[in-house]
């Protein structure tokens, strides 16, 4: 390596060129005037040549009448003479092909040509991420780049969104494995679910930065890809152009779980009084009324929105603002997320060596969730009207549920159940938020090819969630409630006479960065960058909490101030929380690249962080690496013909650290309710670290980028590797060690996989064209190694089924119960012809990750017309339908109107034991019967049943647009009018039961959440209409 | 180059302007305490050293067959009160107890009294640390000690060098606190009951917990590895010492109500205070944490056969019809010939037989783990929420009793030969441990009506068929005089109450010229009722019964002689490859290491010991539970 770059000094210094005058100009791309970076020019003759800078400059020493040769790959080269005196030569190079030029913005804001960078990255343009017209445009990103697995909680507009490139990293509950989002090259706050507070028109392109290396210069949030976002600026011709949209949306439930008609609620077949949910009782008869509640209780849900941008400018100032509002319903009442989002942008160039930019992004949102709450809609009886929510007073209707609530005790009275329609009506709540994202760069060359850039980020939001439930229960609800034991569960529910809960909370993130570039050629050919930058980072949060319970005055007087006060066990149980949280981290980072004629280059990172969760660690720095390198080979051996275009291949080897979550290095103390006299223990509850090390990701990573036909057809191929070591565990050590959770560092897992991306030119005419795309990834995750006996590191318990990285298997596997199996993996029944459960919990039954993730996208455009269009899909990926579960728990599920009550023979084996012991296998054919106590004994106990195949085809958007504006005249005002009607999720094809297998249960960092249906808000298939108009 | 080394200098400037860790945050929490003063740790030590003895006792009152469940698991949750199965449970409260929650709060406090220089904090903390690593080792065998918080995985201590350092401790904190300089340090911060409800600070009661430990160390050495009448005599000192101690000086008594014989017996009293009226073992059934501790179970435990029938002398045994009913017709005595019986628990509406549907009210009990018949519920079984300690949710849980102390002193004469003083002090015990609970019955149900249709609630004035009035405390009296002194209780001329040869079980345990190894020992174990010692007396006496036919001494005596082996014991670990002689003398004698921690995070240990996953290991003897003279001393290896 050394010796190569003293060749490469050596070779610089031999050909350095004799004196003439200067000449100065700029090569841009004819087509649209952009500037080119990294042309070659050249003087023809001599060995004197340079490579155009940042914004397309050059200059080079010549004389009267040479001839400059220009040359960019992927451009016609051009041959300009220079006049006498002649002393600026503007150049525009004429494409040989098509979008070989691509700059793309990379770690740290720096913008590079595409076919410069070593690693998987890819771009989507304003076009690509609006398509679909999402309102978290985050939702629609599957299928649209390789390696990107989207996962949401249905279709709620307040519910959560997980992205995750490539696969987790990171196994511990409390490690994020999102990647970072990066606006305007400053990070900001939050993963994928806060993309939902930005405006998705106010985006000029998306690029995604995949592998470690991609990201290493931006340390360890890094480590799981990057998200870079870069809004829309001012034009440079001097108009002003503004441009106003209005959308309208409908969302309409799809494929509801379907709910059975037969049978109403009651227990083993049997009508039991005053049981108001579930469907284990007889047949309707002729005098029940039917409900179908689900479909009454969910209704079509609208999304509006409308937009106003102005942008305009000059070579010296533009700028860009937007206003917008949404108005999104959802399809559960009172499920709403309304926004304003306002964005200014403006960069100033005061001069040739100062270019100024500052932006301000403000949101404000008012929204009312629902959550996981499905579960008492899927089961509420089919013979009762849950719709039927309030009596004229507007109490509690328990007849809604309830056959004879008069019969009920006093204690099955306290927490009777109420339909889930008072409290979308009669309770109240609504959380508030703004956000203030405000960016500022400054960027400075006091000598060429030297910047230095200051840039400071700054995202603050504050949210307020504030509601309160009405009371359940009023007097003479209860016959006596002086009764010992009414009074006894009277005090734990206090809530039932309602209840006032306020929750503000705020959280800022501070970036600053201190950037320095430098860029020198040697001769004409080499070209050294070099990069040093410093970060500091700091973020900060507040979170509180009153609430408190029983409302004394009766009337509407729902406030906090109306609770009970006189009541010493509440104000135990209730006391107010305030939490404050900080952390900061700096760090220092560096890259030098050698390119060599644009045609390969090499480039080494280094990043050295500093964390404040590590302040107490034996290492509190922690550095890492990384080494790219790319050889255009079509240019480098001039292989390009008629089939093959271009041809570029491209390695790289990485390392990044992620440090731990804060505040686990100190013992803290508590006091519990029950220690008297004041006394502090230590919190047992709290892990604590002894010592820890990063995280560390290794990974490697091969691709090629090739283009054949003129460049109409577009691979990228990449395949990849990581080792993620010294994953930061919390687990419970032996309490001799003098901790009960202990965070350390335990365990690694491995990921490998491939991402290929096809981009194919069909049709280029005039009047049309036809594109199409598409996208597939796979990766296989593999927990390598976990410390002495664990088998698997777990998530969040969703009955006896977790979500766990699996030891030797899966990093996002799924453990639970299952049948004994036979040797064939069938299962193995009793004499009587019921399976056989196994005992033992914490089997490996499923694995959440897909075999292989596909999109395929097309863009076909007549005139004015586009169509456009997107399936994605995946082959595999297991679901938990826990939804599912308790529909079959409860004996709600449309199965049991063909099944219930028949015989029905269990798909398995009976084991038979020989006169000589030896154990053989026949086929059972004893039948059972399906009925309750088959279902809640053999089934429903079971978790492996309900975990399914989650492979899916979806038609995730169509598109129609069309382009009025072409037939507009000049001296109109309005300079184009556009209407685009996009239907999405028209279809899924799935074996999935449940609703939609791309679901999410959490966002919950480590093994996860995704893959896991509990009680979502349903999905939508959604039909939005956008006009827009350019003035 | 002038650029180049401009550039140079700039990013040398920013790497030495940002270098320094100082403009990191102190990564403390600054919502949460993370440093406290002694004043404030000791609170809790003292609190925890209530919980492990609880901890402790509630496993021990189902080994010791006095409670079992309605249940006949053969793998249950809790298999310590079911079927032996242990390896599967996945913790064990008193593991993290000892090391965590005493170990790593007293490790602060010792720390904190030393920056302070209040070294009363630290004697305090130290005795409780003493008393925590008894309870530890004698349930577990060799326990981590020496490299304790030193390590992740520290090395397991022999059972031997733990109580050499144990003695040591008993002998080195008694010097401490016969040591002016530091008893009267003038540096000592003054503590109040606010801060130690136990004793107020008082450190010469804490001394007496000291030589209790002792006098329950050197209890060890019987019957299985030093039975000298100079060992005997050597507890007989430590006993009198604490007893001494404790009746020493003024009763710290500022919840009231105790008795001048327990003098200052160490009670955590659920008083309230700044705290919550949540006694350990009563109906509140309190935990810490769902996962820290484990509440009482006793709404759904179920006494015992041998406790019932063998030992309290349930009355009319043999007849399945009124057996545990209270006996009015034509005498009072209540029953059980054990006053305690109508103590510690409350007759319940039930089947009257297990044939028979009617429903009678009587005391139930079951043998261990034989389960339910099919006919019964839980609730007909007696109520347990009753007796000193059970009884209220403002009762107080000892840390250690005096009766206790009366016992060891009454076992150490026993084997001196001295049968006659040791059935005194028996005697002496049992009639204060009566006392004890008569006294926290009365406090709940102070002299109403005795309506034997009902329960025994209200023993007292008749209310039917014009039999002669009872006031409760004539009626108590009565009771005991006939347990007691196996005397009849006359009214007038009718016997009201008999004696006990005459009823029940038929034998009077205090019988000074019959006084057995048996006798006392078996009301040792009605007097531990709820306490820790019942478990490791059965194991130091081999579960000496008629069927294992293990007899204790020259005499071979039989200790608990109708003692069996429970139900449904899990086949693969107590009945597969058996004899039947084997059988019955395979009995639980240790607790497996806390599997969720110490199998993952100090297996090696484990291996070493031979106690990772096998099930052998529970049926390892403690070192003072081998045969006599197979170990000849507790503090050196063997």
């Amino acid at each position: 390596m050394r010796k190569q770059l003293l060749l490469l000094l050596l070779l610089s210094l031999l050909s350095l060129p004799a004196l003439a005058r200067v000449v100065t100009g700029v090569v841009t791309q004819s087509s649209d005037g952009e500037p080119i970076i990294g042309a070659s020019v050249k003087v023809q003759g001599t060995s004197r040549g340079t490579a155009t800078d940042f914004d397309g400059r050059f200059s080079i020493e010549a004389n009267d009448g040479d001839v400059l040769e220009v040359s960019y790959v992927g451009m016609n080269p051009k041959s300009v003479k220079i006049g006498a005196g002649q002393s600026v030569v503007n150049i525009a190079l004429d494409e040989n092909a098509q979008v070989l030029g691509e700059v793309v913005v990379t770690a740290m804001g720096q913008t590079q040509e595409k076919k410069k960078l070593n690693f998987a990255v890819q771009t989507l343009d304003e076009e690509a991420v609006t398509a679909g017209g999402s309102t978290n445009f985050a939702n629609s990103l599957q299928g649209k780049i390789a390696g990107l697995q989207v996962s949401t909680g249905g279709s709620s507009p307040n519910s959560s969104t997980q992205v995750i490139i490539r696969a987790i990293s990171s196994m511990n509950n409390s490690q994020s494995n999102e990647p970072l989002m990066i606006v305007d090259g400053m990070a900001i706050r939050g993963g994928a679910s806060t993309l939902a507070d930005m405006n998705p028109n106010d985006i000029e392109n998306i690029t995604v930065l995949k592998g470690a290396a991609a990201s290493a210069l931006y340390g360890q949030e890094g480590a799981n890809g990057v998200i870079m976002i870069t809004t829309k600026n001012g034009g440079r011709n001097g108009e002003v152009t503004v441009t106003a949209a209005a959308t309208l949306e409908l969302n309409v439930p799809a494929r509801l779980p379907k709910i059975q008609s037969t049978f109403i609620p009651g227990a083993k077949g049997m009508y039991k009084e005053n049981m108001g949910s579930g469907g284990w009782g007889p047949y309707m008869s002729e005098d029940d009324v039917y409900y179908d509640n689900l479909r009454n209780f969910l209704k079509t849900g609208i999304m509006q929105k409308y937009d106003v941008s102005v942008s305009g400018g000059t070579e010296k100032f533009s700028s860009y603002a937007s206003v917008s509002y949404t108005d999104n319903q959802g399809i559960v009442p009172k499920d709403y997320r309304k926004q304003i989002n306002l964005l200014i942008k403006g960069t100033y160039k005061p001069s040739d060596k100062v270019t100024v930019q500052l932006s301000a992004n403000f949101m404000n949102r008012t929204s009312r969730g629902f959550g996981n709450s499905m579960s008492t809609i899927y089961n509420w009886g089919i013979n009762k009207d849950m719709s039927d929510y309030r009596t004229l007073e507007g109490h509690v209707n328990w007849w809604a549920y309830y056959d004879h609530w008069e019969n009920l005790l006093d204690t099955e009275r306290i927490n009777g159940a109420v339909s889930p329609y008072f409290g979308r009506y009669m309770d109240w709540s609504q959380t508030e938020g703004n956000r203030f994202i405000v960016n500022g760069q400054i960027s400075y060359e006091p000598i060429k090819n030297l910047v230095f850039t200051g840039k400071m980020g700054y995202d603050k939001s504050y949210s307020m969630y504030d509601s309160y439930t009405v009371p359940r229960l009023y007097d003479g609800d209860l016959v006596d409630p002086t009764a010992e034991d009414v009074q006894t569960k009277l005090s734990d529910m206090q809530d039932r006479y309602g209840s006032y809960s306020f929750q503000p909370s705020r959280g800022a993130l501070l970036n600053m960065q201190f950037l320095a570039t430098y860029q020198h050629t040697f001769a004409e050919d080499y070209t050294v960058s070099a990069l040093y930058g410093l970060e500091f980072k700091e973020v900060k949060g507040l979170e509180s909490s009153i609430y408190n319970e029983h409302f004394q005055l009766g009337g509407e007087f729902y406030s906090f101030n109306n609770t009970d006060f006189t009541n010493g066990d509440l104000l135990i149980s209730n006391h107010p929380t305030l939490y404050h949280s900080k952390y900061n981290k700096y760090g220092h980072f560096g890259e030098l690249r050698f390119d060599y004629k644009g045609m390969a280059q090499l480039s080494v990172t280094g990043r050295m962080d500093g964390s404040s969760a590590f302040k107490q660690a034996s290492k509190t720095n922690y550095f890492y690496p990384s080494i790219t390198a790319g050889v255009i080979f079509s240019e480098l051996f001039n292989l390009s013909n008629d089939w093959f275009s271009y041809g570029k291949l491209r390695g790289n080897w990485a390392k990044v650290g992620k440090d731990s979550p804060r505040y686990l290095f100190t013992d803290t103390y508590k006091q519990w309710t029950l220690f008297p006299d004041g006394g502090y223990g230590v919190d047992p509850t709290t892990s604590r670290a002894i010592d820890l090390e990063p995280e560390m990701t290794k990974s490697w990573e091969i691709g090629a980028d090739l283009r054949f036909f003129h460049n109409w057809t577009r691979l990228d191929i990449a395949y990849y590797s990581t080792t993620v070591d010294n994953q930061i565990v919390s687990v419970r050590v032996s309490p001799a060690s003098g901790t009960i959770l202990q965070t350390r560092n335990e365990g690694s897992l491995e990921n490998h996989g491939m991402e290929i991306s096809l981009n194919q030119d069909i049709i280029k005419a005039t009047d049309f064209s036809w594109s199409a795309f598409a996208n597939f990834s796979f990766n296989r995750s593999k927990v390598l190694y976990l410390p002495n006996d664990i088998t698997e590191i777990q998530g969040t318990q969703y009955g006896d089924i977790f979500p766990v990285a699996r030891l030797g298997e899966s990093s996002t596997g799924i453990s639970g119960k299952d049948y004994v199996r036979d040797p064939d993996g069938h299962i193995v029944c009793d004499e009587n012809g019921y399976p056989i459960i196994n005992a033992a919990k914490g089997l490996y039954i499923g694995n959440r990750e897909p075999d292989w993730l596909l999109g395929v996208g097309s863009t076909l455009r007549f005139k004015n017309a586009t169509l456009s269009f997107l399936f994605d899909g995946r082959k595999g990926g297991d679901v938990v339908n826990v939804t599912g579960r308790s529909q079959i728990t409860n004996g709600m599920s449309s199965l049991y109107d063909k099944y219930r009550n028949r015989e029905y023979i269990i798909d398995g084996v009976q084991a038979v034991t020989g006169a000589d012991g030896a154990v053989t296998y026949i086929k059972n054919t004893t039948p059972i019967v399906l009925d309750s106590y088959f279902i809640n004994t053999y089934y429903s106990t079971v978790s492996s049943n309900f975990i399914e195949d989650g492979s899916y085809i979806r038609l995730s958007y169509v598109t129609l647009s069309y382009d009025f504006g072409k037939h507009f005249k000049r001296t109109w005002p309005v300079k184009g009018l556009s209407l685009t009607a996009t239907g999405r999720n028209l279809f899924l094809l799935t074996k999935y039961r449940g609703n939609d297998p791309a679901v999410l249960a959490s966002t919950s960092g480590g093994t996860g959440g995704a893959g896991i249906d509990n009680y979502n808000v349903p999905s939508t298939r959604s039909f939005n209409f956008t006009l827009k108009a350019t003035f | 180059m002038k650029k180049i080394k401009f550039l140079a200098l700039l990013m040398l400037v920013g790497l030495v302007s940002v270098s320094c860790n100082d403009i990191l945050d102190d990564n403390v929490n600054p919502d949460r305490a993370h440093a406290i003063e002694a004043k404030n740790g000791l609170p809790v030590i003292i609190y925890y050293a209530q919980q492990i003895v609880y901890d402790h006792s509630e496993y021990y009152a189902y080994f010791s067959q006095m409670l079992t469940t309605g249940g006949k698991s053969s793998v249950g949750a809790y298999s310590y009160k079911c079927e032996w199965e242990m390896l599967t449970m996945n913790r064990h409260p008193m593991w993290r107890r000892h090391f965590y929650d005493i170990g790593k709060n007293t490790l602060n406090l010792v720390n904190n009294s030393k920056a302070i220089n209040s070294p009363n904090y630290e004697l305090i903390g130290r005795t409780i640390q003493l008393m925590s690593t008894q309870l530890t080792t004698d349930a577990f065998g060799d326990i981590p000690r020496s490299e304790s918080y030193q390590s992740i995985a520290p090395t397991y201590d022999t059972q031997a060098s733990v109580y050499a350092w144990m003695m040591q401790e008993c002998d080195d904190l008694i010097a401490m606190y016969e040591d002016p300089e530091i008893i009267n340090n003038p540096d000592n911060q003054e503590l109040t009951p606010k801060e130690d409800r136990v004793y107020g600070g008082d450190l010469e009661k804490w001394k007496g917990l000291v030589y209790a430990v002792k006098a329950r160390l050197l209890l060890r050495n019987i019957p299985n590895v030093d039975r000298s009448p100079a060992k005997c005599q050597k507890i007989i000192d430590a006993a009198d010492a604490a007893i001494n101690q404790w009746r020493k000086g003024d009763v710290f008594d500022y919840q009231g109500g105790r008795d001048a014989w327990f003098g200052n017996e160490p009670r955590y009293y659920w008083d309230g205070g700044t705290g919550t009226q949540n006694a350990v073992w009563s109906v509140a059934q309190p935990v810490i944490n769902s996962w820290e501790s484990r509440g009482n179970l006793l709404g759904s435990a179920i006494p015992s056969k041998f406790f019932m029938v063998d030992l309290m002398g349930i009355s009319k045994p043999d007849n399945e019809m009124t057996c545990g009913m209270f006996n009015a017709e034509g005498a009072h005595d209540g029953f059980a010939n054990d006053p305690r019986c109508g103590l510690l628990m409350i007759a319940r509406t039930g089947p009257a037989s297990p044939s028979v549907t009617s429903e009678r009210i009587k005391m139930r009990y079951l043998e261990n783990n034989i389960g339910m018949g099919t006919s019964y519920k839980i609730a007909n079984y007696p109520n347990l929420y009753m007796g000193a300690y059970a009884g209220a949710a403002d009762a107080y849980n000892p840390i250690f009793t005096m009766e206790e102390l009366y016992f060891i002193k009454a076992e150490a004469l026993y084997w001196m030969g001295k049968k006659t003083e040791a059935c005194a002090l028996a005697k002496e015990a049992t009639e204060w441990n009566i006392q004890r609970h008569l006294a926290a019955f009365l406090r709940l149900y102070p002299n109403e009506n005795y309506n034997a249709n009902t329960d025994n609630k209200y023993p007292g004035n008749s209310v039917s068929g014009g039999k002669p009035g009872f006031q409760p405390a004539e009626y108590w009296f009565g009771q005991i005089a006939a347990f007691l002194d196996n005397e009849d209780y006359y009214r007038g001329n009718n016997v009201a109450v008999h004696k006990v040869t005459d009823r029940g079980n038929k034998h009077w345990y205090f019988n000074p010229s019959e006084f057995s190894l048996s006798d006392l020992m078996q009301q040792k174990y009605i007097a531990m009722y709820l306490q820790p010692e019942q478990w490791t007396d059965m194991r130091r006496y081999h579960y000496s019964n008629n069927r294992n036919h293990y007899g204790i001494g020259d005499n071979q005596e039989i200790v608990y002689p109708t003692l069996r082996r429970p139900y449904n014991l899990y086949a693969a670990y107590w009945i597969d490859g058996l004899t039947e002689e084997q059988k019955e003398n395979t009995w639980i004698q240790r607790i497996n290491y806390d599997p969720e921690t110490e199998e993952k995070y100090n297996r090696q240990e484990l291996e070493r010991l031979g106690a990772y996953k096998n099930y052998k290991w529970l049926q390892e003897p403690m070192i003072w539970a081998h045969n006599y003279g197979e170990v000849t001393s507790l503090t050196e290896e063997n």
